[in-house]
């Protein structure tokens, strides 16, 4: 018998790509906000930031480190990403940072969309839970 | 008219990115760029395990054809997808224009020379 596609029995959600550009050491404060809605996961990468400086970069005192985390979301998940990280980028001024999301096209495969989507996890959790009244009732 | 590019972002575990590049060209990608980074799992699943997983991971930029898109992510699954030690994810997001591809770089010349020919033919 042939399989059913898998967008036909299940709701798909579109994914965004975000990406987060903050000072270095506030990555993890992100990350935070990201996996409190929804990321499977987050990719931390290091940059330098380029912006026109004041005059503690002429002395070259300026810490222009960057951190950069990307990571993915559910599309319906997006405003409150956005109103997490703006009161976050308004704690001070080193909290400052940008952020921006773009859409994913395509993906590798279902898998990668159940993961992504957290569908995978949220199966695994019913599982487990299925299981553990399973046992409690045949006790 | 040059045809549509789309971004093709694949994460996998450090040392990798060959597997990556391999499949993709088999699918007729070009090339490739590699950035490094620290990945983080998810939290729930740390938890369900016992242990903190933190690794290295790679990050690897590829444009290619719209229409070679999905070719690409299979191959890419295939080769160093979540059931191989690469333990890839990729998927593709829009690229609105690209400067800099090779084909654009050779075009232009041979375009420019067939222009320069029919001029020639015409003052004859």
């Amino acid at each position: 018998m042939a399989k059913t596609p898998f967008d036909q029995n299940h709701k798909l959600h579109r994914l965004l790509f975000v990406t987060v550009i903050v000072g270095s050491g506030q990555g993890e404060a992100i990350a935070k906000i990201l996996k409190d809605n929804e990321a499977y996961f987050c990719l931390f990468m290091h940059g330098k930031g380029t912006a026109p400086g004041s005059a503690l970069e002429m002395l070259g005192l300026s810490d222009n480190r960057k951190s950069i985390v990307t990571s993915v979301v559910k599309e319906d998940r997006w405003p409150l990403v956005r109103a997490a990280l703006e009161s976050r980028f308004a704690v001070s001024s080193l909290a400052k940072g940008l952020a921006y999301a773009v859409p994913i096209d395509a993906l590798m495969g279902v898998s990668t969309y159940k993961m992504l989507s957290n569908t995978r996890f949220d199966e695994l959790k019913q599982a487990k839970k299925e299981m553990k009244e399973l046992n409690k009732n045949g006790k | 008219m040059a045809s549509k590019k789309e971004l093709v972002i694949c994460i996998v575990n450090h040392g990798f990115t060959d597997l990556v590049m391999e499949s993709a060209r088999k699918a007729g990608a070009r090339g490739g760029t590699v950035l490094t980074g620290r990945g983080t799992g998810n939290k729930d699943m740390e938890k369900l395990f016992g242990v903190v997983i933190t690794p290295e991971k790679e990050l690897v930029l590829i444009i290619v054809d719209e229409d070679i898109r999905d070719a690409v992510l299979k191959e890419v699954n295939a080769g160093a997808g979540m059931n191989t030690n690469g333990q890839g994810i990729a998927f593709s997001i829009p690229v609105t224009d690209v400067v800099g591809l090779n084909e654009n770089v050779i075009k232009r010349p041979i375009a420019a020379e067939e222009n320069n020919e029919g001029g020639d033919n015409g003052q004859e």
